[in-house]
């Protein structure tokens, strides 16, 4: 079995996260209210199985 | 009065056995004995800070003893190694080479899986090259191997780092994206990490996959999806990648891939986490007879099957193929919940390279999939004490999946990916065009994740030591 080592290929995506996406995921009052959100929908799922 | 053995004490086990004593209190004097082979319950989604050296083994576990006294459930450490279906016993054995038969009325299986590191050659921290955070021991000296791989980067080395799935048929794909995440996050903080080459390895059929065939989230008018979402994050990092590979061997210096286009590769590093496939417990099952009837009441890996509909081919397999009650089709008496279950098959499509090599995630079930699979088999197990039929379900294709997957572990700059699905295996019976309700879904990266993460922590090992107001916490 003959190996072979390629070189790992650099792939472009085909989504990036913008300046404002990175600084949102910083920003404390954001992701404060995204905790409230995210926290509430979590407590929705659980609902349905508890 | 009867006789409930419960063997194997993790997320579905020890949950299990919590919510059964709860079920049956003031329903007479039942017995609720459990086994497990460690006298610790160990909170396994913690163990990625562990391997990356934030934080001490000791943290993610306490004794079990103390909870099960408290309650009054009898606990044996040791092995099953054989289960008379039959005669209703299983034989337990002791580290100290001695053994004890146990009988039962009733008797769930929650093994938890077995680390099959001998599936690849070379794998595994025991018998081969690589590092592992699927065991406490295993994490604590991933932790040490890379403290000393950060020494050495200190003193000017560079390095080629290493992270993801060690076989073509592994699964819990998410540690491993949690791990390399924090590796990264942790070398970024040390100001180390431009020395450093990071390729995630993976035999995911696309990035994000994560073994649940990936999840779609609205995101406006925007259908968002994990494989997106983990392109972009990569990208930011600058992590490399090699999908649908499965890693064949692995040297001192080198891991030998090969991936669905046939093509054979080879990959230097310095630092290797790869998480193994699972299989199950070795566990025998024997008639009356003394006949071995493993392979009528466990599918080839030796998972327990239940009543889900077996044998169909991916293409065709939806969300009511999937096991709701989590019996035994055979042994009514007998469930099986979390990993020990039987899949019905894959969540992600599996496929094989021109080789003839298999190439594709088994389905994930463990953490809150396999506390409620346990929960459902213990009320199932109540009901029966009682006279009932087993009516409570908790099918992946009716429950949603809950999942924090840390990146960088703070309170203050700390990330996190929130990821929530409804259901877990695509059910297009109900939801014909994704097979999930994207109204449920939700993928998010940001600070709050990293809050919910170690919230859940806290929250996790105050309600499974069956503190004050437990059951408050869902």
């Amino acid at each position: 079995m003959a190996e072979q080592t390629k070189q790992i290929q650099k792939k472009e995506p085909k989504f990036k996260f913008s300046d404002r996406d990175k600084r949102l995921m910083k920003s404390y009052i954001f992701q404060l209210y995204r905790a409230i959100v995210l926290g509430l929908h979590f407590w929705k799922l659980v609902r349905k199985v508890h | 009065m009867a006789k409930v053995v419960i063997v194997g004490a993790g997320f579905a086990g020890h949950y299990g056995a919590l919510i059964l004593q709860d079920a049956l209190k003031g329903k007479g004097d039942h017995e609720i004995t459990v086994i497990n082979r460690h006298p610790k319950f160990t909170y396994i989604p913690s163990l990625v800070w562990v391997g990356v050296g934030q934080m001490k083994a000791e943290k993610t576990q306490f004794d079990l003893k103390p909870v099960y006294d408290k309650l009054g459930i009898n606990f044996i450490v040791g092995s099953v190694t054989e289960v008379y279906p039959d005669d209703q016993k299983v034989k337990v054995e002791f580290k100290d080479g001695g053994s004890k038969e146990v009988e039962y009325d009733y008797l769930m299986i929650a093994t938890g899986p077995y680390l099959n590191f001998e599936a690849t050659e070379g794998l595994g921290p025991e018998k081969g090259h690589t590092s592992s955070i699927c065991s406490p021991p295993h994490a604590t000296e991933t932790a040490s191997k890379y403290l000393e791989l950060v020494s050495r980067l200190e003193k000017g080395d560079r390095a080629k780092i290493v992270i993801g799935m060690g076989h073509g048929t592994a699964t819990c794909q998410g540690a491993a994206f949690e791990y390399i995440c924090n590796v990264h996050n942790d070398l970024v903080d040390r100001g180390l990490r431009d020395k450093v080459d990071i390729l995630w390895l993976s035999n995911e059929p696309k990035l994000g996959d994560f073994g649940i065939d990936g999840l779609e989230a609205k995101r406006g008018s925007l259908i968002y999806t994990s494989e997106m979402m983990a392109e972009g994050l990569f990208y930011d990092y600058g992590i490399d990648y090699e999908i649908q590979t499965h890693v064949r061997k692995i040297d001192e210096k080198k891991i030998y891939t090969e991936n669905l286009e046939g093509e054979f590769k080879e990959f230097e590093y310095d630092f290797a986490m790869l998480i193994p496939p699972f299989k199950a417990q070795p566990i025998k099952y024997i008639d009356k007879d003394g006949n071995d009837i493993t392979s009528e009441i466990c599918n080839p890996a030796g998972f327990v099957k239940v009543d889900a509909n077996y044998g169909k081919p991916y293409e065709e397999l939806d969300g009511p193929d999937w096991p709701k009650t989590y019996q035994n089709p055979k042994y009514k008496n007998i469930f099986a919940a979390g990993i020990a279950f039987a899949p019905p098959g894959p969540l992600s499509k599996p496929s094989k390279s021109p080789n003839g090599t298999l190439i594709g995630p088994a389905p994930p079930r463990t953490g809150y999939t396999a506390e409620l699979s346990g929960k459902a088999a213990a009320l199932n197990i109540a009901e029966m004490i009682q006279g009932n039929d087993p009516i409570h379900t908790a099918s992946m294709a009716e429950t949603p999946g809950l999942c924090v997957a840390s990146m960088k572990n703070k309170i203050f700059g700390g990330m996190a990916a929130t990821i929530a699905i409804y259901p877990v295996a695509r059910n297009y019976a109900e939801y014909p065009e994704y097979g999930r309700d994207l109204d449920m879904c939700a993928a998010e990266i940001g600070m709050a994740g990293a809050w919910f993460k170690l919230a859940l922590h806290y929250a996790f090992l105050y309600k499974l030591q069956a503190k004050p107001f437990w059951k408050l916490i869902p």
